[in-house]
């Protein structure tokens, strides 16, 4: 089914992205607070009540965004795609999301609703109290 | 006396308007490039369970957790806790275990449309209407919480900050910053810790780690009282910060004010319901717990060592408890990581503010006037309505801020809130899918009782006809009675009035579920017991 392939390649690529850019963003960061941390003065050392706070929250992070970019390369593409598949053929039937007619039904009414919002792209969350 | 201001510089502002761009560029390369392909599985049903476990936690990171609960740790110590682990926990384990298989069996996607489905478009439209007032009311605070933000960088006058937030965050929605809301809150999930614990750090080490903390409290107008979760909550003999007595906590707390939020809050239901299956829906909450058990050492905590380290928080204007973060970055933080912590709470408000507007437009759009004001137009009529409904939404929002702007401590404020649009909600809902005999029309005046009485409660307790012992007092006896009024109204009702043919409610009661598990088995069974007893733990640790 070409349908379920692509939607499989789909999920891990996206899967992929979000630890790319997760693991970019915090590298960049942390680079930039670990030099500040080796250049900056006795007096801000002073002001964080005696810690370095830019080199040791720099250097966190700089190992986290590594972790999360080693994540997201160590684990490609093709892993994804193989567990997706085996997963698939495997899994309980109940466990699973509604399929057929019902999810034709449900993403369609979905898509027309989402449609509508995302037109202005606002997004479709609904969300009241959420933060 | 000079105003505090946050002593920024250009690699500050650097650091936040790169984290922007990332934003922006993603939603713009959702909307223009992959929108397809993205969308389907932004929309739901293929996304994998810490991603959506992760989304979930991060969509309840808002200005009013940021600040709000460090404001709580201030203006009432340790027992802030009790908002996490009595107060959230037991729901959100509830919420996997239980309601997600019941989502999943009963095919409605919202509360809203399950009451249009088990009752009447009466209840659907009571409840619209309500929901719409509840977001625009909290999109105000996390405009007001932009403000004060801007306040600290530029020095701003709180009325032109609300305004300028507004036409940010307007333009930030047209510019697709909300086109990846669950991408986007990933990512700003590791911003807000990458903005809070190094602030939790340097603070804690100031102060003598947590026993000099402790000592110090003491000293304090909170004092020893302020040390321990549920100390002083006997029922004859309330002494703790809180002014409530354990039976507040547990039920109106515990059971009415968690349960309502996240059993029924669109955006969490919504999270969990994107992962890839049911077993990685009811896995969604439960992931989202484990940081929802040790977030109050970097949330209430900055609080505490913000009352200890801060001469008289709380006393003035300037110094008011929603300040604690602010005030605690300005203390400590030097530039560069000063300019991440920015990041991070700009980032928690504007979404807060774009949500929820996003909320209100699809509200009024989809679920007032499509189908009961203005039926039958033409899809791009309900488009541009949407359109005009979001800006409205903004305008309103800055009268609504302007009420936020009136309290030092933004929790009390969105508590109450809770109580009045939460609670009889979660109350008519969980009676309605529990019992077949409640009738369309309980389904209606249930709600709008519980919703009178809470609101009755409210403006008492502010005109000072009741007393509580304080604002969260008097937010978890209003959901409580919310709650109980719901109850006694819905089934008298219910006595009196004609019920809907059984037939007609499968799917959305139990005993009439459409999947064989009515509750979850195996694996995040497991991980619920162990996530109830880690907070039961932690509760006593802090007892």
């Amino acid at each position: 089914m070409s349908e379920v392939s692509t939607s499989r390649a789909e999920r891990a690529a996206n899967l992929f992205d979000l630890r790319r850019i997760i693991g970019g963003v915090f590298v960049v960061w942390g680079v930039l607070l670990t030099i500040l941390g080796l250049t900056g003065s006795e007096a801000e050392t002073t002001k964080a009540a005696g810690m370095n706070i830019n080199l040791l929250a720099g250097l966190i992070m700089l190992v986290f965004g590594l972790c999360m970019l080693a994540w997201a390369l160590l684990r490609p593409l093709g892993a994804e795609l193989r567990e997706a598949e085996s997963e698939e053929s495997a899994g309980s039937p109940q466990r699973a999301a509604p399929r057929g007619d019902d999810a034709a039904a449900l993403s369609s009414e979905q898509a027309r609703r989402s449609a509508r919002g995302d037109r202005e792209g606002t997004g479709r969350s609904r969300d009241p109290g959420s933060q | 006396m000079n105003q505090v201001r946050l002593d920024t510089d250009f690699i500050d502002y650097a650091i936040v308007i790169t984290y922007f761009g990332v934003v922006l560029g993603i939603g713009f390369a959702a909307k223009r490039y992959i929108k397809s392909s993205l969308d389907y599985f932004l929309s739901g049903r293929s996304l994998p369970a810490w991603i959506t476990g992760l989304a979930f936690i991060s969509a309840n990171l808002g200005a009013t957790e940021v600040l709000g609960m460090a404001a709580n740790g201030a203006q009432y110590g340790v027992a802030t806790v009790n908002y996490y682990w009595i107060g959230a926990i037991p729901a959100m384990v509830f919420l996997g275990l239980v309601m997600m298989p019941f989502y999943y069996g009963s095919k409605v996607r919202s509360v809203p449309e399950y009451l249009l489905q088990r009752f009447s478009p009466a209840s659907h439209k009571f409840n619209s209407w309500t929901f719409a007032l509840a977001t625009i009311l909290i999109a105000g605070v996390n405009l007001y919480a932009l403000a004060l933000v801007l306040k600290f960088l530029l020095g701003w006058p709180i009325i032109a900050g609300i305004i300028v937030a507004a036409f940010i965050v307007a333009v930030y929605i047209s510019l697709g910053g909300l086109s990846s809301a669950i991408y986007n809150e990933v990512l700003q999930f590791f911003v807000i810790l990458a903005a809070l614990i190094p602030i939790a750090i340097v603070g804690l080490h100031d102060v003598g780690g947590w026993n000099g903390l402790q000592d110090k409290f003491k000293h304090t107008n909170v004092g020893a009282a302020g040390l321990h979760a549920l100390h002083g909550t006997g029922v004859s003999h309330v002494s703790n910060p809180i002014g409530v007595s354990w039976i507040g906590i547990v039920f109106g707390l515990g059971f009415v004010l968690a349960f309502s939020y996240w059993t029924t809050n669109f955006a969490e239901v919504q999270r969990a319901l994107s992962a890839r299956d049911l077993s990685a829906a009811e896995r969604t909450p439960l992931i989202g717990a484990i940081p929802k058990l040790f977030l109050p050492f970097i949330m209430i905590l900055p609080g505490m060592i913000a009352l200890v380290v801060i001469p008289k928080m709380g006393t003035t204007d300037e110094l008011q408890f929603n300040n604690a973060v602010p005030l605690l970055m300005n203390k400590y933080l030097p530039n560069g990581m000063l300019g991440i912590a920015i990041t991070g709470l700009m980032a928690s408000f504007m979404a807060g503010v774009a949500a929820n507007v996003s909320a209100f437009n699809t509200v009024v759009t989809t679920d007032l006037v499509e189908p009961y004001f203005r039926p039958g137009q033409p899809d791009e009529w309900y488009v541009r309505f949407g359109r005009i409904a979001t800006v409205g939404g903004i305008a309103i929002s800055i009268f609504t801020a302007l009420i936020a702007s009136s309290y030092s401590n933004l929790m009390n404020y969105l508590q109450a809130l809770f109580s009045i649009f939460n609670a009889p909600l979660f109350a008519t809902f969980i009676i309605g899918m529990f019992w077949k005999r409640m009738t369309p029309a309980a389904g209606l005046w249930g709600l709008v009782a519980g919703t009178f009485t809470a609101a009755a409660t409210f403006v008492l307790y502010k005109a000072g006809v009741i007393k509580f012992g304080s604002d969260l007092a008097e937010s978890m006896w209003g959901a409580g009675l919310a709650f109980v009024v719901d109850a006694i109204v819905s089934v008298a009702v219910t006595m009196r009035t004609r019920p809907k043919p059984v037939e007609e409610l499968q799917g959305l009661v139990y005993g009439m579920a459409n999947t064989d598990d009515s509750v979850a088995s195996g694996t995040p069974k497991l991980v619920g017991a162990g996530i109830l007893v880690a907070a039961a733990a932690l509760t006593v640790v802090f007892w």
